[in-house]
C-alpha cells in the first residue's frame, strides 16, 4: 500500500513540477536508482540503503537501491557510465576503484572522466593487525620475529595493499609471504584463524581491538588511527605511502553542477547527522563521517591515482 | 541422423566433451586469461589465474575419455523430441522477456500518443511509478505461463489465461508489496 | 563465572534483554517473537519452488537492521528472525523437492531421490511427515552439541588445519561426490569438471576477470543464484515439460499425483526411521563442526552412507532399495543437512567462517550489529565476571533451540499448509515456477543478461538430465570452487611458494590419499 501510495503521490509531483516551471531546488526528474558496489547485506550495502531511506524523507527523492557487486568497483562503473547523468543515477564504490585499480587494469573500460565524484561518507580506518595473543605490541616486533627466522604470512585484500606489505618487507630488510586475498573480512577470518600472522584490515577490526582479541600494530594511513591513536605510521618502519581510502558516491561523468551539488550535499547532510539511521551506523560501523566533496574531492581523486602509479613504478 | 542414433550412449557424450574441453583449451584459455598457471609476482611465486580453468578441463577431459573407454552399449537414440521440446520452450521464453522488457515502455508510448502522458516523458520517469512499472512484468509473465502451459495440455482458452496473469500478478505483488526496495524486472535494465 | 552462569544468563538476555511486546494480550519477548515469525517466513519460503532460504536472508537482513538498529538490544531479535528462516527453510526446503522434483538448495537434491517416489506413489503427504519429524529431530541433535561442546570443539578443529589441510579438504569432499554420485564415474567427473569451469568465469585474481570475453557483467562471475537455481529448477522445468509430452502422446492425459491410501507416519515407524536419522545426524554435525564445508557434504554423506547400510540389508529386493522411493532415503538426507546448521554456529562464532549460505548472513548481521564479535574469544572464561559475548552466544543457542522445539510443535502444520500445492496442476505450477525463479534472480541482481544465465543454465540441467550426466555435482562443485581455489593460492603463498604444499603434513597426506582412494575404489565398483 505504502507503494501505491508514494508512486501516486510522485506522478502528481511529476506533474505539478512539468506545469509549474523552474524550481529554485534541483529535483530529479524521476526515481533515483542507486547503484550499490557491495554484496546484499553487508556494512557497505546497509550504509548505502540508510542513506536512500533518508534521503526519501527528507527531499522526498524516490531512491531505488540495487546491487551492482563486482570486480572492486570496476562492474558498478561501467554500468554507470552508461546511464543518464542528470542525478537519475548514482552509485556507491570506494576510492581505490578510480585509482589503483582502474590503473592496474589496462581492460578497465573506465576513467576517472566516466564519472562525476560527488561526496564521500566515512574513511576506512585501515591498519596493520594481529591477534593479542601474538605478543605484539607493534610492527617493529613482526620485524624482529622475521630477522629471527619466524616467516610470517602476511594477508592483504587487495593488489595495491599487498604491494605495501611488499615494500614494508624491502625496507626493513624481510620477506613476507604475502597472502592475497579479497577483502579485509576474509583477512579477518585469516588472522582470527591462524591462517595469517598479520594483515591490514580496513575498520573491521574496530570490534576485535576494542574487546582486546585484536591490535593494531601500526596505521596505514596519513593520520593515527581513531581505534588506537597511540600506533606509528608506516613511515616509521620505512614506506612512505599511505592507504587513505573512502566511501564515495559518484554519478556519470558530465554530470550538471546544479545535480552534482545538491545530491552530493544531501548524502554529506545526512551521513554528518548522528542523530539520523545512517549517520549512528556509520559512526558505529567505519569509526564516523567523513565528508569530502566538490573539487576537493576532484584532487584527492587526482592525487590518489598519482600515488597508484608511483606505488606500481616503485614495486616494479 | 539414423548413424548417430546407434552409436553409444556413453561414446557420443564422451567424445562431445572431450572435443569441447579441447577446443576451450586450445582456443579460448590463451586468449582470454591474463596471467598463466604460475606467475612471478613481487619475487614470489603465486598461483595464477589459469591454473583454475585448466585443472577444471582436464577433469571434464578425464570423465569423457572415461566414457569413450567404457563399455555400454546403450544407444543414443531419437534426438528430435527433447530438441523440439527445448527449441519451443526457449521461443515462448524469448518472446515472453521481449514483452517483459518492452512493454512498458511501449504502453507509455501509447499512453503519450494518446495525451494520458506528457509527450516526452519516456518510461525511465515511470519505471516505479504503477500502473507503468508493472506493465512489462505482466504482458510477460501472462504469457509465459499462459503459452508453456497451453503447449504442454493444449489448453488455450480464455480461463488459462486468465489464470496465468492471475498467477502473474500475485507473483509481483509478492515481491513489490511488501518490499520497496525490491526491483522487478525489467525495471533495473531501463 | 562457569558455563551454566553464562548459559542462565543467556535466558536472561532472550527473556528481557530485548523488550516485550503485547501479543493477545500476553507479554511475548521480542526475541521469541521473531524467532517464531522468521521459521514461518522460512517454511513458506523453503516451500516455494524456486525460492531459497539464503535469498529471503539477504532481503531480510537490511530492513531487519533498518527496523531494530544496530545497538545491543537489536541483536537478539534481528538474529531470532534470521535463525528463523534458516531452520525454517531447511525443513521446507523438502516441500518442493518431495511434490515436484524442484529442490531449491543442493541440500535438498537428495531428498528428491525418494521423496519424488514417495509422491509418484501416493505417499507425498507422508513423505513430508518424514521429512519434518527426520529433519527436527537432526536439528535437535546438533543444537544439543552445540550447548555441550561448542566452546571445546571450535579451539580444537582450528588447530588442527591448517591452509593446506583446507584445501586438501575441499578436494576430498568434490572427489567423494564425483564418485558417489557419478554413475559411472566418467559422468561424475564431467560433472564436476563443468561445476569447477563455469565457477572459474568472471572470478580470479588478476584485474580482468577471466573468460568474459569483456563481458563487463560478468565480473565477479556467474551470480551463484543463476547457476544453482538454474540447473536445479529451471533444468527441471524444462524436463518436466518434455516429460508431459510424452505423457499426453502414451497416455492421452496428463498423470496427476494424488495423495493414496495411508499417509500417516506411526510411532513405531517413527522409531524405526530413528535407526536412519541419528547415524545421519551424527554425521551432519560432525560435517557442521568443520569449518568452511557445509550442509551439502553433510546430506550427501548422509544419504550414500545410509543407502550403503539399507540396500546391504535388502540385496534382492528392488522395491525396498534407496531411489525407489523409500522413507528411510528422505530421513537419512534431512536429518544430515538439518543438523548441520547447529553445529554451524561453532565455527560461525569462534572463527567467523560459515559452513553454507545461510551462516554468511549470520555473520554478515553479527558485523553490523553490536553484541558479539566472532572470534575465539567468544568463548573464553573471563577470571571474573561474565564474558559479554558469550551471553550473547548462549542467547542465540537459545533461540536456536527455540527455534527446533517450535518447529516440533507447529512446523509440520506449516509443511502441510503448503504441501496443497501438489493440488495445483503440474503444467500450471511448472511455468509459474519458472516465472518466480526469474523474478527471484532479478530482484537480487538487477539485470535482465541475470535472467538469461538462469535459462541458458536451465537449458544445461536439462540437457545433462538427457545425458544422465548427474546434477549434484555440478552445484557442489560450483560452489567450492571459489573457496578451492581461494585456500590453495593463499596455502601456496603461505608455504612461500611451495609446489608440494598439498603433501606438506601428514593429514594433508591422509586427506590425499583419501581422494584417490575414494575415486579409484568406486571406479572399480561394476556400475549398477
Amino acid at each position: 500500500m505504502k507503494n501505491t501510495l508514494r508512486s501516486l503521490a510522485t506522478a502528481s509531483a511529476l506533474v505539478l513540477m512539468a506545469t509549474s516551471g523552474a524550481l529554485a531546488e534541483w529535483k530529479p526528474s524521476g526515481p533515483i536508482t542507486m547503484l550499490i558496489g557491495f554484496a546484499a547485506g553487508g556494512g557497505a550495502d546497509t550504509q548505502a540503503r540508510m542513506i536512500a531511506e533518508e534521503l526519501e524523507k527528507r527531499h522526498g527523492w524516490q531512491i531505488i537501491p540495487e546491487q551492482a557487486t563486482g570486480g572492486g568497483g570496476a562492474k558498478l562503473s561501467a554500468k554507470i557510465k552508461d546511464m543518464p547523468n542528470d542525478g537519475t543515477v548514482i552509485g556507491l564504490a570506494v576510492t581505490e576503484t578510480y585509482g589503483y585499480n582502474m590503473l592496474a587494469n589496462p581492460k578497465a573500460g573506465y576513467t576517472q572522466a566516466d564519472i562525476t565524484p560527488l561526496t564521500t561518507t566515512a574513511g576506512f580506518q585501515m591498519g596493520i593487525v594481529s591477534q593479542t595473543s601474538k605478543g605484539w605490541n607493534d610492527f617493529g616486533d613482526v620485524i624482529a620475529a622475521a630477522k629471527g627466522g619466524e616467516s610470517i604470512r602476511f594477508g592483504t585484500m587487495s593488489p595495491r595493499i599487498a604491494d605495501i606489505a611488499f615494500l614494508l618487507g624491502e625496507a626493513n630488510d624481510v620477506e613476507f609471504n604475502i597472502i592475497e586475498v579479497k577483502g579485509g573480512k576474509a583477512v579477518m577470518n585469516g588472522v582470527n584463524a591462524g591462517d595469517m600472522d598479520v594483515g591490514f584490515m580496513a575498520g573491521i577490526q574496530a570490534k576485535g581491538v576494542a574487546a582486546g582479541d585484536l591490535v593494531n600494530l601500526a596505521s596505514a594511513l596519513s593520520t593515527p588511527l581513531k581505534m588506537s591513536p597511540d600506533v606509528k605510521r608506516m613511515d616509521a618502519y620505512g614506506v612512505d605511502f599511505v592507504l587513505d581510502g573512502y566511501f564515495v558516491f559518484v554519478g556519470p561523468g558530465g554530470m550538471p553542477s546544479d545535480a552534482q551539488k545538491a545530491i552530493s550535499t544531501a548524502i554529506a547532510d545526512i551521513v554528518n547527522d548522528p542523530s539520523t539511521k545512517a549517520g549512528g551506523f556509520i559512526k558505529k560501523a567505519f569509526g564516523g563521517p567523513a565528508t569530502i566533496s566538490g573539487s576537493e574531492l576532484g584532487g584527492l581523486l587526482a592525487a590518489d591515482a598519482a600515488d597508484a602509479e608511483k606505488l606500481m613504478m616503485a614495486v616494479n | 541422423m539414423t548413424d548417430l542414433k546407434n552409436i553409444s550412449q556413453h561414446r557420443a557424450i564422451g567424445a562431445f566433451v572431450c572435443i569441447a574441453a579441447l577446443a576451450a583449451l586450445v582456443l579460448w584459455l590463451p586468449n582470454d586469461v591474463d596471467s598463466g598457471l604460475i606467475e612471478k609476482v613481487r619475487r614470489r611465486y603465486q598461483i595464477g589465474d589459469l591454473l583454475a580453468p585448466v585443472v577444471a578441463l582436464a577433469t571434464i577431459l578425464a570423465g569423457g575419455s572415461w566414457l569413450l573407454l567404457s563399455k555400454d552399449h546403450q544407444p543414443v537414440g531419437d534426438l528430435n523430441g527433447p530438441v523440439r521440446a527445448i527449441l519451443i520452450s526457449l521461443a515462448v521464453i524469448a518472446l515472453s522477456l521481449v514483452l517483459m522488457r518492452w512493454g512498458g515502455p511501449a504502453s507509455v508510448w501509447i499512453g503519450e500518443a494518446a495525451g494520458l502522458v506528457e509527450a516526452g516523458t519516456g518510461y525511465r520517469p515511470l519505471r516505479d511509478t504503477l500502473p507503468w512499472k508493472f506493465i512489462g512484468f505482466l504482458t510477460g509473465g501472462t504469457v509465459m505461463i499462459w503459452a508453456l502451459s497451453a503447449i504442454a495440455d493444449g489448453g488455450w482458452t480464455w480461463r488459462r489465461l486468465a489464470t496465468a496473469f492471475l498467477i502473474a500478478f500475485t507473483i509481483g505483488a509478492v515481491f513489490d508489496l511488501p518490499f520497496e526496495d525490491l526491483v522487478l524486472p525489467p525495471n533495473g535494465d531501463v | 563465572m562457569g558455563v551454566l552462569d553464562h548459559i542462565f544468563l543467556g535466558f536472561d538476555a532472550v527473556l528481557y534483554g530485548s523488550g516485550v511486546v503485547p501479543v493477545l494480550g500476553i507479554g511475548i519477548p521480542l526475541p521469541l517473537l521473531m524467532v517464531f515469525l522468521g521459521l514461518v517466513t522460512g517454511i513458506v519460503v523453503g516451500s516455494i519452488p524456486g525460492l531459497a532460504g539464503p535469498m529471503a536472508m539477504a532481503v531480510a537482513l537490511p530492513i531487519l537492521i533498518s527496523i531494530f538498529g544496530y545497538e545491543t538490544s537489536a541483536f537478539l531479535p534481528v538474529l531470532g528472525f534470521l535463525i528463523g528462516i534458516m531452520k525454517g527453510a531447511t525443513a521446507g526446503g523438502a516441500v518442493p523437492a518431495i511434490l515436484f522434483n524442484t529442490p531449491g538448495t543442493p541440500d535438498a537434491l537428495l531428498t528428491t531421490l525418494d521423496g519424488y517416489p514417495m509422491t509418484r506413489k501416493g505417499k507425498a503427504f507422508k513423505a513430508l511427515r518424514v521429512a519434518h519429524f527426520s529433519s527436527v529431530s537432526g536439528d535437535s541433535v546438533s543444537d544439543i552439541v552445540l550447548f555441550i561442546g561448542a566452546p571445546f570443539l571450535a579451539i580444537m578443529v582450528e588447530s588442527y588445519l591448517d591452509l593446506p589441510e583446507k584445501a586438501a579438504l575441499i578436494l576430498l569432499s568434490l572427489c567423494f561426490i564425483a564418485a558417489i554420485v557419478g554413475k559411472p564415474v566418467g559422468k561424475g567427473l564431467i560433472a564436476v569438471g563443468l561445476g569447477l569451469f563455469f565457477a572459474t568465469i568472471g572470478t580470479g585474481e588478476d584485474f580482468y576477470p577471466r573468460l568474459t570475453g569483456n563481458i563487463v557483467e560478468l565480473s565477479g562471475g556467474f551470480p551463484i543464484a543463476c547457476a544453482i537455481l538454474g540447473t536445479l529448477v529451471i533444468g527441471e522445468v524444462f524436463t518436466a515439460l518434455y516429460e508431459m509430452r510424452g505423457e499426453i502422446i502414451n497416455h492421452g492425459r496428463l498423470v496427476r499425483h494424488k495423495i493414496a491410501g495411508d499417509n500417516s507416519l506411526p510411532l513405531a515407524e517413527k522409531r524405526q526411521l530413528l535407526g536412519y536419522i541419528l547415524p545421519s545426524a551424527a554425521i551432519g554435525t560432525t560435517i557442521g563442526a568443520l569449518p568452511g564445508i557445509g550442509s551439502t557434504l553433510a546430506a550427501t554423506l548422509g544419504y550414500s552412507t545410509a543407502k550403503r547400510r539399507h540396500d546391504a540389508r535388502h540385496p534382492d529386493d528392488q522395491a525396498q532399495r534407496f531411489g525407489s522411493g523409500v522413507p528411510q532415503g528422505v530421513a537419512a538426507t534431512e536429518a544430515a543437512n538439518s543438523a548441520v546448521s547447529g553445529a554451524n554456529l561453532i565455527p560461525v562464532l569462534s572463527l567467523g567462517i560459515p559452513g553454507n549460505a545461510a551462516a554468511v548472513f549470520l555473520i554478515l548481521a553479527m558485523d553490523s550489529i553490536n553484541g558479539l564479535n566472532p572470534s575465539p574469544s567468544v568463548f573464553k572464561f573471563p577470571s571474573s565476571g561474565a564474558n559479554p559475548e558469550m551471553v550473547m552466544a548462549f542467547g542465540l543457542f537459545t533461540l536456536m533451540a527455540v527455534a527446533n522445539i517450535l518447529n516440533w510443535a507447529g512446523g509440520l502444520q506449516v509443511m502441510r499448509l503448503m504441501g496443497n500445492m501438489i493440488h495445483i496442476p503440474k503444467q500450471i505450477l511448472l511455468p509459474s515456477v519458472l516465472l518466480l525463479t526469474i523474478a527471484g534472480v532479478y530482484v537480487q541482481d538487477t539485470n535482465l543478461l541475470s535472467v538469461i544465465w538462469l535459462v541458458l543454465f536451465g537449458i544445461m540441467g536439462f540437457v545433462m538430465r538427457l545425458c544422465t550426466i548427474p546434477i549434484l555435482p555440478f552445484v557442489i562443485a560450483f560452489i567450492l570452487t571459489g573457496p578451492l581455489e581461494r585456500t590453495a593460492r593463499q596455502a601456496f603463498s603461505a608455504t612461500g611458494g611451495d609446489p608440494w604444499f598439498l603433501f606438506s603434513s601428514p593429514i594433508c597426506v591422509m586427506l590425499m590419499a583419501g581422494s584417490l582412494f575414494v575415486l579409484v575404489y568406486f571406479a572399480r565398483k561394476p556400475t549398477s
